[in-house]
C-alpha cells in the first residue's frame, strides 16, 4: 500500500468529489439515525453543558470512562457548548455532528484517493458502513464525533510517510490531540506519532510533542492531572513514560530502512492500539464494543479496502473490474446497514430527546422546575427519561413543591396525565451507606426554597451533571438510600418501583414507618390506605458494587422510577 | 490556504461574541424599589435622601440624590464568574462625585436585597427560554453554581474551544490540500 498510482489512472478530481461524498454520507447518516435516543451518557453531557452554559460553571474534565478514575477531555463537551451558543438544539447538535462524520468519510476518499486510486470509493464506503454499523453515527456521545479528528491525525501521518511534508506531521499532532481531548482511547495514537515524527527528525519530533500537548491540554488540563495521577496510583506512570521513550528510540532506528512508507505507518498505529486493547481486556477485564475500535477507524478501512482490491484482482472473473464489484457491493451493504439501523431505532422502545423535549414543555406549562421533575414524573424507563427532561427545565429556577404528580402514557409524550399525589418530597434525605466499614453520609435532598440561601452541604438533583463534586460520592461497595415523606390521600393508592435490574441488585422500597402496611419488606410494590393526611416517612434502597450484579452500576445520583397507582 | 486562515482567524471572535448577551428583566424591579426605600431610610448616611435606578438592559445607573440638590452617580455591571467569588452579583463602578464608601454600602445593601442574580441571557438557544447563565448564589452560600464550579469561565471555554475547532479545520484543510495537490501533479 503505497503512493503509487495517484497520476497512472483517471484525470484528477476536484474538490467537489470529496465535498458531495461528505454529503452523501450525511444523508446516509441522518436516515440511519433518524433521531437521538435518550441515553445515559448523552444526558450526563448535555448536563455538563448546561453546567457550563447556564450554572456559569465550565469543566475542565469531561465525563468518567469505563476504566475506574480516568476521565474524558472536556473537548467533546466545549463543541457541543459551542453548538448550542450557535443556537443548536440537541437535534441540531446531532445533525451538525453527522455532518462532521461525513466530513470524516470525504477525507477517507480523498486520502485513499491519493494513496491508491482505486481505493477511493471502497475506503469512503467501508468508513461510512462502519460508522453506521458500530452505532457511532446513532449515539451523541463523545465517541460520536471522534472518528474526524483520528481519520484528520491517522490520514495525515499516512500522508506524511508518502509525502514527507512537516505541515503534515504538525496537523497529525493537533488533531491526535484534539482526538485525546475527545476521548482518551485515541491516546493510543500517540506512539505512532512519536515514532513517525523520531524518524523524521530531531526538530519534528520536538514541534510534534509541543503540538501534541498543546492540543490535549488545551481545554482539559484537570483530566490530564487526574489520569497521570491514576497512572501513579497503578504504578503504571514509569511503563508509559518508559513506552513514550521507547518509541522515540524505535523512531530513529527506523530512520535506518531504505524505505519508510505508509505499510509501516499502518503497522506502527495499529500495534499500539492492539496492545492496549488487549491490556483493557485481560488486565481490567473490560468488554469489547466495535465502537472502541474507533482509533483505527481510518487505517483499518483503508487495508481492508486495499486487502479486497487485491484479492478480488486476483479472480479471473473479477480481474480489472474490482473497483466497479466492490463499490456496487459495499454501497448495498451500506443500503442493508442502514435500513437496519433505522429498523433497530423504530423498533427499540427508547425515549428521544424530541420527546423529552415535548414533556418538559408540559411540565414548565404547570410550573414544574427542574428539582421538581425528578419526583414528579412518572412514566416507563423514567430513570432515563427524567434527567433527559431536566436538559430542557430551567436549572436555576427555585423549587415550589408541587401537590400533583404527572404520568407519561406509554408512547405518547404530548398526553401528561397529572393526579394528586400521595408522596410528598419535601423534606428528602439521600444517604449513602458503605458496606463494611465506613460511616454512612446523608444530606437533605430538598430542592431551593423560593428566595431561600442555599445551605452548605444539600443534596442538589441541579448539580447532577458533575456527579464527582458531591459531597454524597462514596466508593463502592455502598447502599443508596432515599426517605421521602408520604401523606395519604381520600384515594388507596399502591407505590411500585420500575427497575429492570437483576434480582436482588435493583432499587427496593425497604421500610415504612409510621404508616400501616401489610407488605414484606423488601418489596418493589406496597398498597397503601387509611385516613387522609395520614403521614410517614418511606424508604428505598439500592445496592452499588455488589458482586453478581453484572456490569458494575453507575450511581447517578437520582431516585428510581417510583410509579403511583391504584 | 491563506485566505482560509484568514477566515478562521475572523471566525474566531464572532464565535466569542455568540455568547448571549446579558440583560436585566422586569423582575428585578422589586429588588431596585427596595434598594430606594432603603436609601430613602437613610442607608447611605444622613445627607442622601432619594435613590433613582435607571435599568439600562445590561447595566444600571445608580443616582444617589443628596439633601442639598447634588447627585452621586454608580454604575452597576454583572461580573463575569471570578469575579462573583469577590464581587457577587453586581461589579460597582462608583462615577460622577461617588465616594468608594458609597461604592461598598452599595454593594453591601445589594447582597442583602438580590436573593438571585437578576442578569439574564436574553435567549439561550433552547426554544428562547430565559436562563440565568452566571446565576450564583449571593457570595458565602454554597449554591449549585459553587458546587459544581469549574475552573474555567464560559467566556474562557467558549474561546479556547474555538481556538481548537478552528485549528482542527485548519490541520484538516491542509490534509485535503496535500491530498488534492498531489492529483493534480
Amino acid at each position: 500500500m503505497e503512493a503509487s498510482d495517484a497520476s497512472e489512472e483517471s484525470p484528477p478530481i476536484g474538490w467537489f468529489v470529496p465535498v458531495a461524498v461528505t454529503l452523501a454520507a450525511w444523508a446516509v447518516f441522518s436516515y440511519a439515525s433518524p433521531h437521538t435516543p435518550v441515553t445515559t451518557d448523552a444526558t450526563r453531557d448535555q448536563l455538563l453543558v448546561r453546567d457550563c452554559l447556564e450554572l456559569g460553571a465550565c469543566h475542565t474534565a469531561g465525563a468518567p470512562t469505563s476504566v475506574s478514575g480516568v476521565r474524558q477531555g472536556a473537548g467533546w463537551i466545549d463543541l457541543l457548548a459551542l453548538l448550542r451558543l450557535v443556537g443548536l438544539d440537541v437535534a441540531g447538535e446531532r445533525r451538525a455532528v453527522l455532518l462532521l462524520n461525513g466530513l470524516a468519510v470525504g477525507t477517507m476518499f480523498l486520502l485513499a484517493g491519493r494513496l491508491k486510486r482505486s481505493l477511493a470509493w471502497p475506503a469512503a464506503l467501508l468508513a461510512t458502513w462502519a460508522i453506521v454499523t458500530i452505532g457511532t453515527a446513532r449515539l451523541l456521545i463523545n465517541t460520536s464525533l471522534d472518528v474526524l479528528p483520528e481519520i484528520v491525525g491517522t490520514g495525515s501521518l499516512l500522508l506524511f510517510a508518502a509525502e514527507r511534508r512537516r505541515g503534515l506531521l504538525l496537523g497529525a499532532a493537533f488533531a491526535i490531540g484534539t482526538a485525546v481531548n475527545f476521548h482518551v482511547g485515541a491516546s493510543s495514537l500517540v506512539p505512532a506519532l512519536l515514532i513517525v515524527a523520531a524518524q523524521a527528525s530531531w526538530t519534528a519530533l520536538l514541534l510534534s510533542a509541543v503540538t501534541l500537548t498543546g492540543a490535549t491540554l488545551l481545554t482539559a488540563w484537570d483530566a490530564w492531572e487526574m489520569n497521570l495521577d491514576q497512572l501513579q496510583q497503578r504504578h503504571l506512570l514509569p511503563v508509559a513514560l518508559g513506552g513514550l521513550v521507547l518509541c522515540i528510540v524505535a523512531g530513529r532506528v527506523l530512520r535506518r530502512l531504505p524505505k519508510f512508507g505508509v505499510a509501516h505507518v499502518v503497522a506502527i498505529i495499529a500495534a499500539p492500539f492492539l496492545l492496549g486493547f488487549l491490556w483493557l481486556v485481560a488486565a481490567e477485564h473490560h468488554g469489547v464494543v466495535a465502537s472502541y475500535f474507533h482509533p483505527v477507524l481510518g487505517p483499518a478501512c483503508l487495508t481492508l479496502a486495499f486487502g479486497l482490491d487485491s484479492v478480488l484482482r486476483r479472480v479471473p472473473t473479477i480481474g480489472e473490474r474490482t473497483p466497479r464489484v466492490l463499490t456496487v457491493t459495499l454501497a448495498a451493504l451500506i443500503f442493508v446497514a442502514s435500513g437496519r439501523s433505522r429498523a433497530e431505532i423504530a423498533m427499540r422502545p427508547e425515549w428521544t430527546y424530541d420527546d423529552a423535549r415535548v414533556i418538559a414543555r408540559q411540565l414548565m406549562d404547570h410550573g414544574v422546575t427542574y428539582s421538581d421533575a425528578t419526583t414528579r414524573l412518572q412514566a416507563p424507563r423514567c430513570h432515563d427519561l427524567i434527567p433527559a427532561v431536566g436538559v430542557y427545565l430551567d436549572a436555576r429556577k427555585p423549587f415550589t413543591p408541587s401537590p400533583m404528580s404527572f404520568s407519561v402514557p406509554p408512547g405518547a409524550p404530548g398526553a401528561l396525565e397529572s393526579r394528586t399525589s400521595t408522596l410528598r418530597f419535601s423534606p428528602m434525605v439521600a444517604c449513602r451507606l458503605p458496606v463494611g466499614s465506613g460511616a454512612p453520609t446523608c444530606a437533605p435532598a430538598t430542592p431551593p426554597n423560593a428566595g431561600e440561601q442555599e445551605p452548605p452541604g444539600r443534596f442538589l438533583f441541579s448539580t447532577r451533571g458533575d456527579l464527582a463534586t458531591h459531597a454524597l460520592s462514596t466508593p463502592p461497595p455502598f447502599i443508596a438510600r432515599y426517605q421521602l415523606d408520604v401523606a395519604l390521600t381520600s384515594d388507596p393508592v399502591t407505590l411500585s418501583v420500575v427497575d429492570d435490574s437483576p434480582p436482588g441488585c435493583g432499587w427496593k422500597i425497604t421500610g415504612l414507618e409510621g404508616l400501616h402496611t401489610n407488605a414484606t419488606f423488601p418489596t418493589t410494590r406496597l398498597s397503601l390506605a387509611g385516613p387522609e393526611g395520614d403521614s410517614g416517612h418511606l424508604y428505598l434502597e439500592r445496592p452499588f458494587g455488589t458482586p453478581g450484579c453484572g456490569a458494575p452500576a453507575v450511581d447517578s445520583l437520582f431516585l428510581p422510577c417510583l410509579v403511583e397507582g391504584d | 490556504m491563506s485566505r482560509l486562515s484568514w477566515l478562521l482567524l475572523l471566525l474566531l471572535p464572532c464565535a466569542v461574541a455568540a455568547e448571549p448577551r446579558l440583560a436585566l428583566t422586569r423582575e428585578s424591579e422589586p429588588a431596585f424599589t427596595e434598594l430606594m426605600h432603603q436609601a430613602q431610610q437613610g442607608a447611605f448616611g444622613p445627607d442622601v435622601d432619594n435613590l433613582n435606578a435607571t435599568i439600562l438592559k445590561d447595566r444600571v445607573q445608580i443616582e444617589l440624590k443628596e439633601r442639598g440638590g447634588g447627585v452621586r452617580t454608580l454604575w452597576l455591571w454583572p461580573t463575569t464568574m471570578e469575579e462573583k467569588q469577590t464581587l457577587g452579583m453586581f461589579r460597582v463602578e462608583p462615577a460622577s462625585r461617588a465616594a468608594p464608601t458609597d461604592g461598598d454600602q452599595l454593594r453591601r445593601l445589594l447582597t442583602q436585597i438580590f436573593r438571585s442574580d437578576p442578569f439574564l441571557v436574553e435567549n439561550d438557544g433552547m426554544d428562547g427560554r430565559r436562563v440565568n447563565p452566571m446565576g450564583g448564589p449571593p457570595p458565602g452560600s454554597s449554591g449549585p453554581a459553587l458546587a459544581v464550579a469549574g475552573p474555567r469561565s464560559r467566556r474562557a471555554t467558549v474561546l479556547l474551544a474555538t481556538v481548537q475547532f478552528s485549528l482542527l479545520i485548519l490541520a484538516l484543510a491542509a490534509l485535503w490540500r496535500a491530498a488534492l495537490r498531489q492529483r493534480r501533479e
